[in-house]
């Protein structure tokens, strides 16, 4: 193939597709990116899974608690009797504490629970900012760049005033 | 009959998990990839420009 109008278009287009090489390589980059939130998402859930699971082992708990109490008020109505400093008095104030306790195991995870949840989504929002800064200054380039090229037009468009 | 009054733990008692993690990190996602799009379209732009420059003054 002669140089020509065919070999001035293909520099052109190699141009092009040099360019769009680093395109394609930053659209798969937000792609692996965007799996990578997905697979972080998924673990969350997981998490949120095993919490709810927790939760139901402590409502049960707690259903196993007052079915007991339940048994031990009417045992003791049967008595007819007051509670003495043995049995039935010291089952209720180890139960008591165990309750005590158990109350606030879960509310310190509970706080941890949040906690990491905002911990989180402070850190998207960080990566949003990041990757919206990306476009942002992938942007002013073609900006820059348009500058430039209009810049080689105009000039262009000059010289051929003079050009026979 | 004596009072013995008992510890009562909240109601409610229980972990309530929290979508806020798993919800920003999907929505994340997404805006994440879309915006790497945009970039990639601002590079792939200049390459456009790239090419009608060359042709232009090589025309």
């Amino acid at each position: 193939m002669a140089f020509g109008i065919g070999t001035i278009s293909s520099i052109g287009s190699a141009a092009s597709d040099l360019f769009s090489i680093g395109a394609h390589r930053t659209k798969a980059e937000g792609l692996r990116l965007e799996a990578g939130n997905y697979d972080a998402a998924a673990g969350f859930a997981d998490e949120n899974a095993e919490f709810t699971r927790v939760s139901t082992a402590i409502k049960q708990y707690q259903l196993d608690r007052n079915i007991s109490q339940t048994i031990g008020g009417q045992a003791a109505d049967v008595a007819g009797a007051g509670f003495a400093a043995s049995g039935s008095a010291l089952d209720l104030m180890r139960d008591s504490a165990r309750e005590g306790e158990l109350a606030k195991a879960v509310g310190a995870q509970q706080g941890l629970i949040t906690e990491e949840g905002y911990k989180v989504q402070g850190q998207t929002y960080r990566n949003m900012g990041a990757a919206a800064r990306l476009a942002a200054q992938s942007e002013d380039d073609a900006g820059d760049f348009a500058k430039f090229t209009a810049g080689i037009h105009a000039a262009s468009a000059i010289a051929s005033f003079f050009i026979k | 009959m004596p009072n013995i009054r008992e510890f009562q733990p909240p109601q409610d008692l229980g972990l309530r998990p929290d979508d806020r993690a798993m919800e920003s990190t999907a929505n994340s996602g997404r805006r994440i990839a879309a915006l790497y799009g945009q970039s990639a379209e601002a590079q792939s732009d200049i390459g456009r420009r790239v090419k009608s420059v060359v042709e232009h003054v090589g025309s």
